[in-house]
């Protein structure tokens, strides 16, 4: 399953073209003395971390561990994906086309391979090798396949035409919320939200990625000398080592046949993980999270490559109690009373080789509804289910997970599709609750004929009072209706709610709605709160306390002397913390950017880069912001600093040019722009940018190419399209110009200057 | 265990068992009460001993009797405190039995003992009754009954004097020690003197007996003031506690009211399948404490320390080996294996992070204190033994505390490897005070108090404040079942579940074993009952209605 790109905040991404002066530091604290800086990071704790090579893949374990690797093999994770074949491919590639509104695109296999060939029109016929299967269909769900095909970048993109098992059926996702659609008639291929294909196998910098979920130990990593990506993986399944970590040490241990001398055989024992180490090595893959830098293997400190808890900053993925509002994954266990209130961890119930299901004693359960993967805890519920359930012995409503662990459909996929997925905040129905967040109540799952009003009415005469929800939940809950700061403070900043999963929630809301860079006027009782949060153990609500605290109030004089020291404490945190704190803080920069708020951007921008100086991703957003505010020579200054860092990033030599472009120095502009194609030759931003710079330097041949370029590269770069259109014109090859005109509306259909010119030129075109 | 078939008589060794009272305790062996005529009555135990000989003796009993077969007092390992209390609790002990008619007129003035005296005169009197026929005196004489050069550091004065005027009356009518002063006349309502000298007579002799033993009683006696005076808080109800731990009943004729008369220590009939020979021979020599809070958790009971001779210890290895009753083992047997370095390092963390074993057991220097230690479990215990105990414990012993629980196969294959393998440092082992834990008892009707004393009451304490002998061991504190504030917050279900599956599943502690295997259901409803009767609360109002 994909994750859907609008919960993804690229923090490596440089926004699209600014055609478009420097705050300076904060140096006075509000006493009028000077602000100490905060020190640099001391990185005094290097951890030895495991390489690609380190992973040996899942046939390296079958000798030794030849139970655990037939169980896996069949399981879903040994199914995963893998090299297309006929064993593989569950779409169907038969030959026949699947005609969208503009475009067939035809599934087709010979000689054992596999292909989608795309004819769309306005666009010369493309053939896409499939070089990489993800998915099998296997889930309950809904399950699905999805190809992906090599890219001349390096890149494995997912091509927009996936396969649903159940309805046996091609369908795409959509843009602007319409989910997932069955491919026909109706549907124009640009309306996939991968048209072209742009999203990635593994995490790169200015990519839509999959993170490295899809495939096993999936590495891209920028080729300097080859100039392009490389992607490598071990597999497309889920192999062994994703879970137990990389078994070189350990096969070269085996096959010493001294192992059984070593305490540390270069595996980790996972039975004996403490509960949220435990869940850790499952969050891998089913959580969604934000990256705070790329290359992680299993093996590594999660921790130190993704925060987990950092989706919730910015569109929730969940509701106040957890469950999923629009697309997510099983991460929202961590809302349940199962985890909070119990030790629940994934392979309490779940086996972790075969994925069959168990209970908490590792006794067998006959299969995903089994009730005693909750009974074996729950046992006064168990001891006569149909008490408590009010159904029938044998009947579907008398099973745990009817009631508690619904399938509820993820909102971004539409209603078309099936794509439920089990709750696993493990909710209690509340009929009239349900359905005001527009979620479908689980006893409506089977009794669709009766209202809610009814449901709710039966569940009283049933339950009476129903357990409460969390605390916190209830003040996420009750802080929606509310405008009042300290009010909304008292309810959503809670050091001791012992829920981090709502308490990130709550301050995050609270951020969002109350806090803004550099306020005077921050109640003393709140900045109390934040710095109470701000000695949590948990990493991520830590994090953003702290990062509130130096938006906030930082240049007062105890604030910043709290910051600090802490900054100055932070020991084996502090790369951890550090890197949540900044990516939090350009977060908001980028938020209060796009709202035009271009001072507090700056500000923000300015205070991550104090967490994380240096940092080039950092330093490309502060120089957007600048070039967006029109200060390009500070723009210019700050590209530089980042091509210091990073004199390999194209994109950095990219904005470069434009901000050059913009304050007029038009040489070292187009110099940027060379180098941004010359270190990645598939920039077609670049290309488009050199296109303007030929355009209008009136080298029409030249225009003509390299817009070209862009939108072979990138064809859904509209303008690419159009301003090669309006190169044709001006070289007065107008059948050209219309072609340009109708790819590029494709695109950007709802462009009335592209449009106008398109019927002008169609119109003297018929006169001729 | 009544009516056992697998009893093989071994001559020496059931004599040994027999005498030295065995199964007075112990499960499995053939009953036999011979015991109880041969060690003195403690029923009057406050009239008859000098109570700072006993505080002396307790703590470490020699040889009094030599005259009873191979039967003797054993050590009980109790410490100073210890034995105060049980002092102080025996100095109550007034209790005579049959009819007792007044003391004759003339014994109403004795002699001070204090007095100076001609021992040389005196001892006349001893060879006049040949006291030495049958006693020892100053190594002469013969060991048939009790030495008397002791009498006068062991007895009370008083006692000395009443008990020579009518011993058939302490001793019953079968007493060999001859009345020589007195009879009941025959309206048994009075004494009759038997010779015309009688009053003097006993008064002569027992100034004798006391003027020998002057020094040694003043010693005794001002050790046991100073033990007193430094230990007020120390009681006679502790001391009638550790009476009923001990079992001390068992032996002693007693007039205590409710004195333990359970079995109160393992099941010998299978011994030839549990324990290892070479641990049981150091054993029988020198017992170590395995169950420092008694066999009955919390019980306080002690496997004394005899002080066998080779030849006994020898001899009651070699017949309690050959005992194997029929245990129903499982017919999945225990696959000896040899365990890497990272499985012994995996099991380890298992059991000390995971499971609830170390809850109860000790290992190394971590977990409780309330079952054998698991250190040197390899060097005491038998792999097959093990491996099918912890499997299904009450198949095998069905009165054990252990619950069971339910290990993957592999799991339980491998702890059980691990625990035959191990290394691991073993601290000294002793017996958790008697005075300083408040020892309680229960019998195993299934009464509800009864199910929580055996089964709880350990870590949570007797009446669930958290504070039970077994706490102090555990890295957090137990739930403290009768707070309030804390239960109320509890649904019944709650409470149920935890005890059902653990601690573990409520994310408290491993430490907590699952009963879901051990309990009935409707057991653990009456608990849950139970602990809301102690916390004198109800669960929070949405889960009242047990829904």
């Amino acid at each position: 399953m994909r994750k859907r790109s609008e919960f993804i905040r690229l923090i490596f991404s440089v926004l699209l073209i600014c055609t478009h002066s420097s705050l300076s530091a904060q140096n006075v604290l509000e006493s009028g003395v000077e602000r100490k800086p905060f020190p640099p990071p001391q990185n005094a704790f290097v951890k030895v971390e495991p390489e690609f090579d380190d992973f040996l893949g899942s046939d390296a374990c079958a000798g030794c561990h030849k139970e655990q690797y037939d169980l896996w093999r069949n399981s879903t994770h040994g199914r995963a994906g893998g090299p297309p074949s006929s064993r593989m491919v569950i779409g169907d590639f038969s030959g026949e086309a699947l005609q969208f509104k503009n475009a067939s695109v035809t599934p087709i296999v010979k000689n054992d391979r596999y292909y989608f060939v795309v004819e769309q029109e306005g666009f010369s016929p493309k053939t896409f090798t499939v070089d990489a299967v993800v998915g099998g269909g296997h889930l309950e769900g809904g399950g699905t396949q999805t190809y992906f095909s090599k890219f001349p970048d390096g890149t494995l993109r997912f091509l927009p035409f996936d396969f649903i098992r159940k309805e046996n059926l091609w369908f795409g996702e959509t843009k602007h919320a319409k989910g997932w659609v069955p491919i026909g008639k109706d549907l124009s291929i640009t309306d996939l939200s991968e048209w072209p294909p742009s999203r990635i196998l593994g995490t790169a910098p200015n990519f839509n990625n999959c993170q490295e979920c899809h495939g096993s130990q999936i590495q891209v990593s920028h080729d300097i000398e080859q100039k392009r990506c490389m992607t490598r993986y071990k597999s497309l399944d889920i192999n062994c080592e994703s879970c137990h970590g990389p078994g070189k040490r350990h096969v070269e241990l085996a096959k010493s046949s001294r192992i059984n001398d070593y305490k540390d055989i270069g595996m980790k024992a996972l039975a004996t993980l403490s509960k949220d180490e435990s869940l850790k090595v499952c969050f891998q893959c089913h959580a969604l999270k934000d990256v705070l830098q790329p290359g992680y293997l299993p093996g590594k400190d999660l921790a130190d490559y993704y925060a987990v808890k950092f989706p919730i900053l910015g569109q929730n993925p969940y509701h106040p109690d957890g469950r999923i509002r629009a697309f997510g994954y099983q991460q929202n266990h961590l809302y349940s009373d199962c985890y909070l209130n119990g030790s629940m961890t994934c392979v309490d119930c779940h086996d972790p080789h075969s994925q069959s299901y168990r209970d908490i004693n590792g006794k067998k359960l006959e299969g995903k509804f089994d009730n005693g993967q909750c009974t074996a805890c729950h046992a006064s519920k168990g001891e006569e289910a149909e008490k408590h359930s009010h159904h029938k012995p044998d009947s579907p409503g008398n099973l745990c997970t009817s009631c508690h662990m619904p399938y509820l459909q993820h909102k971004a996929m539409g209603k078309l599709l099936r794509f439920a997925r089990s709750d696993h905040t493990i909710s209690i129905p509340r009929p009239e609750f349900d359905d005001h967040l527009g979620i479908e109540n689980a006893c409506k799952k089977c009794h669709q004929e009766i209202s809610i009003t009814q449901l709710q009415t039966r569940t009283n005469e049933w339950y009476g009072v129903i357990k409460p929800h969390k605390p916190m939940v209830t003040n996420l809950i009750k802080a929606q209706k509310i405008q009042d700061r300290i009010e909304a403070a008292n309810l959503l900043l809670n050091d001791s709610a012992n829920h981090p999963m709502a308490q990130v929630a709550g301050l995050s809301l609270f951020i969002q709605k109350y806090l803004r860079p550099n306020m005077a006027n921050l109640e003393p009782e709140i900045v109390e709160k934040l710095k109470d949060l701000s000695e949590v153990t948990d990493v991520d609500l830590r994090a953003l306390a702290l990062m509130s605290l130096h938006l906030t109030r930082d240049n007062h004089p105890l604030v910043h002397g709290y910051l600090m020291s802490r900054v100055q404490s932070l020991g084996n945190d502090e790369t951890t913390i550090r890197k949540r704190w900044a990516i939090g803080l350009a977060y908001l920069g980028g938020v209060y950017r796009d709202k035009g708020e271009l001072g507090n951007s700056l500000l923000t921008y300015e205070k991550a880069l104090e967490i994380m100086p240096g940092d080039p991703a950092l330093l490309s957003n502060l120089g957007l912001a600048f070039a967006q505010k029109g200060d390009f020579q500070s723009a210019i200054k700050v590209y530089m600093k980042a091509l210091d860092v990073q004199p390999v990033n194209s994109m950095v030599w990219l904005n470069l040019g434009i901000a050059y472009r913009n304050s007029g120095e038009i040489d070292s502009s187009f110099n940027s722009y060379k180098k941004a194609v010359e270190l990645n030759p598939s920039n077609a931003l670049a290309y488009f940018n050199l296109g303007n710079h030929f355009f209008r330097a009136n080298d029409l041949k030249s225009a003509v190419a390299h817009y070209t370029m862009a939108v072979e590269i990138d064809p859904s770069i509209a303008g690419g399209h159009f301003n090669l259109a309006r190169t044709y014109l001006k070289a007065k090859q107008l059948r050209n110009a219309v072609r340009s005109l109708r790819a590029g509306l494709q695109y950007a259909p709802e462009d009335q200057g592209a449009r106008q010119m398109l019927k002008d030129l169609e119109a003297s075109l018929s006169n001729l | 265990m009544a009516g056992v078939s697998w009893w093989r008589p071994s001559a020496t060794a059931e004599k040994i068992i027999k005498e030295l009272g065995c199964a007075s305790c112990h499960f499995g062996l053939p009953e036999e009460t011979s015991i109880r005529q041969k060690a003195p009555s403690l029923s009057h135990a406050g009239l008859r001993f000098n109570p700072a000989y006993l505080f002396d003796y307790l703590q470490d009993p020699s040889r009094v009797r030599h005259h009873i077969g191979l039967s003797r007092m054993p050590d009980f390992h109790l410490d100073k405190k210890e034995s105060l209390a049980l002092v102080l609790f025996l100095d109550k002990q007034a209790e005579v039995p049959g009819r007792w008619p007044e003391f004759p007129s003339d014994m109403a003035v004795l002699e001070d003992t204090s007095k100076a005296v001609n021992l040389a005169e005196l001892k006349t009197l001893v060879d006049q009754f040949e006291c030495i026929k049958c006693h020892s005196l100053n190594g002469e004489g013969k060991n048939e009954s009790i030495d008397l050069t002791t009498a006068g550091y062991r007895l009370k004065q008083d006692w000395l004097q009443n008990y020579l005027v009518a011993p058939y009356v302490f001793d019953g009518l079968q007493t060999s020690m001859p009345s020589y002063f007195y009879q009941h006349d025959v309206t048994q309502n009075r004494f009759v003197t038997l010779l015309p000298d009688a009053a003097e007579s006993i008064s002569d002799l027992t100034s004798y007996f006391f003027s020998l033993s002057k020094k040694k009683r003043r010693q005794l006696q001002e050790k046991y003031n100073a033990m007193k005076d430094a230990n007020p808080d120390i009681s006679a109800a502790m001391g009638e506690r550790i009476f009923r731990s001990l079992n001390c009943a068992a032996c002693h004729e007693s007039s205590t009211p409710n004195a333990w008369l359970e079995k109160n220590a393992p099941d010998l009939s299978l011994e030839g399948r549990r324990v290892k020979q070479s641990w049981l021979r150091d054993y029988l020599k020198k017992p170590m404490p395995l169950r420092p809070f008694g066999y009955y958790p919390g019980s306080g009971s002690r496997m004394p320390d005899f002080d066998l001779t080779d030849d006994e210890v020898d001899e009651l290895t070699r017949f309690l080996l050959e005992q194997k009753s029929e245990i129903r083992f499982s017919n999945r047997l225990f696959q000896r294996r040899s365990l890497s370095a990272f499985s012994m390092a995996k099991a380890e963390r298992l059991l000390k992070e995971k499971l609830s074993c170390l809850g109860c057991h000790q290992l190394g220097r971590e977990g409780g204190r309330i079952a054998p230690d698991l250190s040197n479990i390899k060097s005491r215990l038998q792999d097959e033994f093990v491996y099918q105990f912890v499997r299904n414990p009450h198949l095998i012993i069905p009165e054990t505390v252990m619950p069971r629980i339910e290990l993957p196969e592999k799991t339980l294959n491998l702890i059980t490897n691990y625990l035959m393998s191990a290394n691991v440092q073993k601290s000294k082992s002793s017996y958790l005070s008697l005075v300083d834990n408040e020892v309680y008892f229960y019998g195993q009707s299934g009464e509800t108090r009864d199910l929580y004393l055996k089964n709880c009451a350990s870590c949570h304490g007797i009446n669930a404040a958290g504070n039970g002998f077994n706490s102090k061991y555990l890295p957090g504190e137990p739930f403290r079942d009768s707070d309030a504030i804390l239960m109320s917050g509890r649904p019944d279900d709650t409470l149920f579940d935890g005890i059902y599956a653990g601690g573990y599943i409520l994310n408290r502690s491993h430490f907590m074993p699952p009963w879901g295997s051990t309990l009935q259901k409707s057991d653990i409803r009456k608990l849950v009952a139970y602990l809301r009767e102690l916390c004198q609360c109800a669960g929070p109002m949405w889960s009242r209605d047990n829904k």
